[in-house]
């Protein structure tokens, strides 16, 4: 094993793989970008469904084309203002209806005992 | 073509290893860890995939289930290594070992510089990797394998970099046996 090591060693680069940091990011940011990537899908089901290209839709949001790409491949922490601009500019629901003010049901204060 | 080391025992050299091309800017293992969490990425492989999606070989289900499914296994398969990274692999409970298996299903038994693979249960990610001894991996790649065989293209590109990889050790020292032959089935 020793000779084995040696020879892998010598043939090693003497960048190190980042692939750990990567790997914990994904870990602890695990929640958000599960939401992440099914916007990116609805997105990109959009698009074809649609006919429309990346750069076309970073033109209707007014972002540049590699914002859109970060947000298809699900891996951008959206803000509220991006989703809603993504909504109204592809005309799908992202948000569910409990996050429609326009169809939020107020429960009635219950009368003073 | 050179090696990184993913996780390595300083003392031991044991550990996972990779390849990385000299013309690509990330090892073998880091790109497919990349590719496999790339949401645009599964989604157009899938929807190009589709006839072999539906081929019955798997579940018949849509490309966003399917990019959904890749999601989590990767997270899984992911989790493993990380854990391994982690608390050690030089013991009987945690031995990388127990991760790969040889490529061919029909090889019982586990030799050095065996061609071998890491798989979830019932998944369709593969991690290809050259077993150099009992705790020691050398990572050439990996893909999403929907058919029986290893005939597509994207399969086949996996198997010549496993043999790129097995010359590449060969010319630099590290003895590879010709007897393992090119595999069409896994």
């Amino acid at each position: 094993m020793n000779n084995l090591k040696e020879k892998l060693s010598s043939l090693a680069s003497k960048e190190l793989s980042v692939w750990k940091a990567k790997a914990r990011y994904r870990r602890e940011n695990r929640e958000w970008l599960k939401k992440s990537a099914a916007i990116a899908l609805l997105v990109l089901d959009a698009l074809k469904k649609q006919g429309l290209s990346q750069k076309e839709l970073a033109e209707r949001l007014k972002v540049s084309p590699q914002q859109v790409n970060k947000i298809v491949q699900g891996c951008e922490n959206l803000t509220l203002e991006t989703i809603t601009n993504l909504e109204n500019a592809l005309d799908i629901q992202i948000m569910g209806e409990n996050t429609d003010r326009s169809k939020t049901v107020h429960r009635k204060k219950k009368p003073a005992a | 073509m050179k090696t990184i080391p993913i996780f390595v025992s300083k003392e031991t050299g044991n550990g996972l290893w990779s390849i990385q091309m000299h013309n690509k800017p990330n090892s073998e293992f880091e790109a497919f860890f990349d590719l496999i969490n790339d949401v645009e990425w599964l989604y157009h492989f899938f929807t190009y995939h589709i006839v072999d999606l539906n081929s019955g070989f798997f579940d018949d289900i849509t490309p966003e289930a399917a990019v959904l499914r890749t999601l989590d296994e990767a997270e899984e398969m992911e989790d493993s290594l990380y854990n391994y990274s982690e608390l050690g692999f030089d013991n009987n409970d945690t031995n990388l070992q127990h991760l790969f298996k040889p490529l061919n299903n029909f090889e019982y038994v586990l030799v050095s510089h065996q061609k071998s693979k890491a798989r979830i249960r019932n998944g369709w990610l593969r991690l290809y990797a050259i077993r150099l001894a009992e705790n020691c991996y050398l990572v050439t790649g990996g893909a999403i394998k929907l058919t029986r065989d290893m005939k597509k293209m994207h399969l086949q590109a996996e198997l010549k970099k496993i043999n790129q990889a097995c010359q590449f050790l060969r010319s630099n020292g590290i003895d590879y046996p010709e007897d393992l032959n090119t595999y069409t089935h896994e």
